[in-house]
């Protein structure tokens, strides 16, 4: 607990960081002006047209707002978790490593009366708390906004979906995190640290989801490339059967367009009960690897080479 | 003492040189490459496998004797395989240019050679035209080594060869990336020489990329008055193409501001013209290629001017040795 309490600590003194969790805070306010602003332009373009629709002589169909659902509003959430959200949990994973590299106290602290199995959870412990304070932050913005935006009708259900959806988005940041400080702890270079998590983040969120749906590195973007339609043939059903419990960004794409109800569920051959096991497998697995690496870290050259 | 240009060669030798040995840019650009082999070779099979749905549902129709006229054949360009090819280059060669000009920078700095090449009777301008040169020829030959083997890609999995036209697209999409990625390379440069701590200049490097490149262009794209309604607000309502043009006439600011976002993402310019220049862009297809540059010389005057104002700047801005030489 006091490692943990510690790493995150050292953690969100880091400038970096900071800058990132910012910057994905700033991002959070811009989704819910973009969400106020869907709503607002096609109640707009819904006035402009009734007038057209009269003059015509036909009848005036239902305004489309009253058929967005409420929670659609925080779609934008999603391109940013998968973003800023993934690199800012990158950056601290780590900074909660490479602090204590940097600063050359491994070896005291490896000749404490302590394991290092206590220590690799302190870090995983210090992770899951500051994964956990950002996303608590960016959903109470998005709690005033939902609570501010007139005409929403607002049940249990919206606020099961955002906690639903935020739970998801803290699974799919854990991962990075655990990734960013496995590399930091096996690397023994500090740019190659940083720099290889990065390539594989790219790798995930912009290459394989083209392998495996056909979905190009923009439209990965898209929190709607869930409703694309994977073309036929044997090469991307190989593909997706092979890549698809390993491609992360698709589950987590997924999961939380179903949950925002961006998705119609059409094009996509991902279940929701696969998309969890794939997220929390990921987890489990990226958590043992950083065990086995604090475990396997040799004390007496801790320091980075460059 | 030796020439400017003596001095300039020498330094922007020993960069290439640096950088070929360690592994940072040979990952990068076979990232790179890799990325966009993984994108030409799926977009094919992709159409491969549109065309025999096609080939499928024609003969069931001709089967069962009914007319095939309103079944339409995938069209076939070759040029528009490169979609994701180009993505990449906007998404990964950004990220390859903001790690040279972190390292051109990191490795003085945080090997001490700053101080020590600047007890040198080397001049400023001399020591970052190095820089610039060095680095520009890693950026040509990285992007070179991509678009050449793209270009013979394309011919090996499409079957068709390409015409000296088809490659002249090519390499004029090639001079353009070599533009964009030297604008990020420059970015990471100035940061890396301005920031106190590197590991601040390389985080803020990447920040501005998400924004320019990924975040300004998603949100011009949500912020398309189309794009709120899943389908398109005005398919959901029936409303005719006249009738969209007059209605949208009295969003023309909130357009032009949608405008601007996207017009602040250089990624966004090299994405237009390079779309228009290879034809992905339909209102582009088979048009000749004098029209469609002359159409979208905007996009290129933005690329040129965001990497001439970055080259001035470099170059106007005072170095602070005494400060960059202590690594924080």
């Amino acid at each position: 607990m006091l490692s943990a309490m510690f790493a995150a600590r050292i953690g969100w003194r880091d400038r970096t960081v900071v800058l990132l969790a910012a910057l994905f805070f700033a991002m959070v306010l811009v989704s819910a002006y973009l969400g106020w602003s869907a709503t607002a332009t096609v109640n707009a373009i819904y006035a402009k047209a009734v007038p057209v629709f009269q003059a015509q002589g036909k009848p005036v169909p239902a305004n489309p707002v009253g058929e967005m659902p409420p929670l659609s509003l925080l779609r934008n959430m999603v391109t940013y978790v998968a973003l800023l959200g993934a690199l800012a949990a990158l950056v601290l994973g780590h900074q909660v490593v490479a602090s204590d590299r940097k600063a050359g106290v491994l070896p005291l602290v490896f000749s404490r009366p302590a394991s290092r199995i206590g220590l690799a959870l302190g870090k995983i412990g210090a992770l899951v708390l500051a994964v956990v304070a950002v996303l608590l932050g960016a959903g109470l913005v998005n709690v005033l906004t939902m609570l501010l935006l007139p005409g929403l009708a607002l049940d249990g259900t919206i606020w099961l979906g955002m906690i639903e959806f935020y739970g998801v988005a803290a699974l799919y940041m854990l991962a990075f995190g655990l990734l960013g400080a496995i590399c930091a702890t096996a690397f023994a270079s500090e740019s190659m640290a940083l720099l290889t998590p990065v390539t594989i983040w790219l790798a995930l969120t912009f290459i394989v989801p083209q392998v495996t749906a056909n979905i190009g590195p923009m439209a990965a973007l898209n929190p709607q490339s869930v409703n694309l339609e994977v073309p036929g043939g044997s090469f991307f059903a190989v593909t997706s059967a092979l890549l698809g419990p390993l491609s992360i960004a698709e589950s987590y794409r997924f999961l939380s367009a179903s949950i925002l109800e961006v998705t119609s569920g059409a094009g996509t051959t991902i279940t929701a009960g696969g998309a969890m096991l794939s997220l929390v497998f990921a987890n489990l697995a990226l958590a043992g690897a950083l065990i086995v690496a604090i475990a396997r870290l040799d004390a007496c050259r801790s320091g980075y080479r460059d | 003492m030796t020439s400017r240009p003596a001095q300039i060669a020498t330094i922007a030798g020993k960069e290439i040189h640096y950088a070929l040995r360690t592994h940072v840019l040979s990952l990068l650009t076979g990232f790179l490459i890799l990325a966009a082999m993984v994108s030409l070779t799926v977009s094919s099979i992709a159409l491969h496998a549109e065309y025999l749905t096609y080939v499928q549902s024609r003969d069931l129709l001709l089967s069962l004797g009914k007319s095939i006229n309103d079944l339409v054949p995938p069209a076939f360009f070759p040029l528009k395989l490169l979609r994701g090819f180009v993505e990449h280059v906007e998404i990964i060669g950004a990220v390859l240019g903001i790690v040279l000009g972190y390292r051109a920078a990191a490795v003085e700095r945080g090997h001490s050679t700053l101080m020590l090449i600047m007890t040198r009777p080397l001049g400023r301008t001399a020591f970052l035209a190095g820089k610039l040169a060095g680095n520009m020829v890693l950026i040509v030959a990285g992007l070179a080594a991509t678009f050449a083997l793209g270009a013979l890609a394309l011919f090996v999995i499409s079957g068709v060869g390409l015409g000296a036209a088809d490659l002249l697209r090519i390499a004029i999409v090639f001079a353009a990336a070599i533009l964009y990625v030297g604008s990020f390379f420059l970015l990471g440069f100035i940061l890396a020489l301005g920031f106190a701590r590197l590991p601040t200049a390389l985080l803020v490097a990447f920040a501005v990329w998400l924004t320019l490149v990924l975040i300004a262009p998603q949100i011009g794209d949500t912020m398309d008055p189309d794009n709120q309604v899943a389908g398109g607000v005005f398919r959901k309502l029936g409303i005719a193409k006249p009738e969209e043009k007059e209605i949208l006439k009295s969003f023309a600011t909130y357009e032009t501001i949608r405008d601007d976002i996207e017009q602040a993402s250089p990624a966004k310019h090299f994405e237009r013209f390079s779309f228009a220049v290879l034809g992905i862009k339909d209102i582009y297809n088979g048009q000749p290629l004098a029209d469609v540059i002359l159409d979208r010389l905007a996009d290129l005057w933005w690329l040129l001017g965001i990497f001439a104002g970055l080259v001035l700047y470099l170059f106007a801005r005072p170095l602070n040795i005494a400060r960059l030489s202590k690594e924080q």
